[in-house]
């Protein structure tokens, strides 16, 4: 039987619990910047509760989406790729219908997981919703990064401490469930979940009632290497949130957060979206392009795959 | 987790990185830090911004460090790697020789006085986060320094018979109220007396 060898591919996943933080209009950018040095990228709209990308991308309405895929209208993965007007862009347009409105089911997860693996491309970039819902969580995991954007705003930073701690919890709820000890990840974690219970507490409870446990989870945290994006800083004390909230990660969710970039706020990213342009094509010298042209940069390094780059906390 | 850790320090910080450190450690987690905002409990943060507060008074004063060094260091990997490199002094010194200064250089040194050279050398010490623009880290404000002096429970009134300074220019200082506030070289040596009331060894350049 012949076998086609697929070629490693790069995945990233961009989410980070709260909406309008710019997750969609960085994850575009971001994948027309990736189109032109990969050569092969694919861009899908994860978004289950409001897809829209083909929006921003300026990509005709077609019936091919994810919920034809879902609905085994259409089986493969590959038969929804749309072609967009960038270099090396292919999209896969989220599902308007009403199956969007709720949770996938774990079946049709799995489906789109492995074909999604199986896509022939050189990156793929996932745009998640907003929110902590399982569905959500196990995508961000899936990404190697999964990159977070926060804003500024205490509301921002909270949601994305909340989405961290949801990671977490699942992480922990999976690893239990393969060593057998559920039961116990199940209670812990819900008290994760809930705030009363932080990372190092949980941890530690774990390990004096199953010993040994302890360092299992922990490597299990190490081994999630999420990355963090600022978006629409606006003074000098911005900048500093980025490197800030890594040291914060570090020490209270014993989880590495890469910090990757601070992008500054640009009122002409309201217009470009207006007008249906690719900011990166329109203002390619602003600081907002220069920032996302970094932040391809780092990621389609080879040792960015791990995601080996230490994050610069508070040191100089 | 040790003072070194505490601060991400490494074990041969200069006392601008300690301070600079400490600072940004106390921007990070005080009450109303935005980067820490919704992570850490009330009572966690209040131990760790005593814990910083600690290592900062260790850290900061040589013969404190010393003998806190002596209790640390030899669980330190690091350390343990430092000396063995040590037996290879000439290659060390070597790599350790400071760089030759140019003409300009030199006529700079000989120019500028040296206690502007550091002041300046800690004002615009900053990096160049990921999207290439230089942000200058710059924690010799009142804004900052308001929250060393809550963090050490002192009040308006106590800096102001250190510095001499009435309460209401330390509060427009700590505030940055441009319209009640001096500006410029007053400024600087305004938040230059601050500094040394806090026990801070640097301060805005004139």
């Amino acid at each position: 039987m012949h076998t086609t060898r697929i070629p490693a591919k790069k995945i990233w996943a961009i989410g980070g619990g709260k909406g309008g933080t710019g997750k969609s209009f960085l994850s575009a950018s971001l994948a027309i910047e990736m189109g032109a040095r990969l050569g092969n990228v694919i861009l899908i709209d994860a978004d289950f509760g409001g897809p829209n990308l083909h929006t921003v991308l300026a990509v005709k309405d077609g019936e091919r989406d994810l919920a034809s895929f879902f609905k085994n209208d259409i089986p493969a993965l590959e038969d929804i790729l749309l072609p967009t007007p960038y270099p090396g862009l292919k999209l896969i347009k989220g599902g308007e219908s009403a199956i969007f409105a709720a949770n996938l089911h774990h079946a049709k997860k799995l489906k789109l997981i492995r074909q999604l693996k199986a896509l022939p491309a050189s990156g793929i970039i996932l745009d998640l919703g907003p929110g902590s819902a399982f569905n959500t969580l196990d995508f961000f995991i899936l990404g190697q990064p999964g990159i977070l954007v926060v804003t500024p705003e205490p509301t921002a930073v909270e949601n994305t401490y909340y989405f961290l701690r949801s990671c977490a919890a699942r992480i922990l709820r999976l690893y239990a469930q393969f060593y057998k000890v559920a039961h116990l990840a199940h209670e812990l974690s819900g008290e994760l979940e809930k705030g009363s219970l932080s990372l190092r507490d949980c941890l530690e409870r774990l390990n004096e009632r199953e010993e040994n446990m302890g360092p299992i989870f922990l490597a299990a945290l190490r081994s999630f290497r999420p990355a963090l994006i600022v978006n629409k800083a606006r003074s000098e004390k911005d900048f500093l949130l980025g490197p800030s909230m890594a040291d914060v990660v570090r020490r209270y969710f014993l989880i590495e957060l890469q910090f990757l970039a601070t992008i500054p706020y640009d009122e002409r990213v309201h217009w470009s979206l207006r007008k249906f342009t690719p900011f990166v094509y329109a203002h390619p010298q602003s600081g907002v392009s220069c920032a996302i042209k970094k932040v391809a940069e780092r990621l389609t390094l080879p040792e960015a795959q791990g995601g080996e780059q230490r994050v610069s906390g508070l040191t100089t | 987790m040790d003072f070194y850790d505490l601060l991400n320090l490494p074990l041969d910080a200069s006392p601008e990185e300690v301070e600079r450190a400490y600072v940004r450690a106390l921007a990070t987690y005080h009450g109303e830090a935005l980067a820490s905002y919704g992570a850490l409990s009330k009572e966690e943060r209040d131990i760790l911004l005593e814990r910083i507060e600690a290592a900062f008074q260790t850290l900061s004063d040589p013969s404190r460090r010393k003998a806190y060094d002596v209790q640390v260091l030899p669980f330190r990997p690091e350390h343990g790697m430092k000396a063995y490199f040590r037996k290879s002094t000439a290659k060390l010194e070597i790599e350790d020789a400071s760089e030759k200064k140019s003409v300009w250089g030199k006529i700079k040194s000989f120019l500028l006085p040296k206690s502007q050279n550091n002041a300046q050398k800690i004002r615009v010490a900053g990096r160049v986060d990921e999207s290439g623009q230089n942000v200058a880290e710059d924690y010799y404000k009142g804004e900052y320094f308001k929250l060393i002096r809550e963090n050490r429970g002192l009040s308006r009134k106590e800096i102001a018979q250190a510095t001499g300074l009435s309460e209401d220019m330390i509060r427009a200082v700590e505030e940055g109220n441009t319209s009640s506030a001096p500006q410029g070289k007053e400024l600087s040596s305004i938040l230059r007396l601050y500094a040394q009331a806090l026990g801070l060894r640097g301060g805005p350049r004139h």
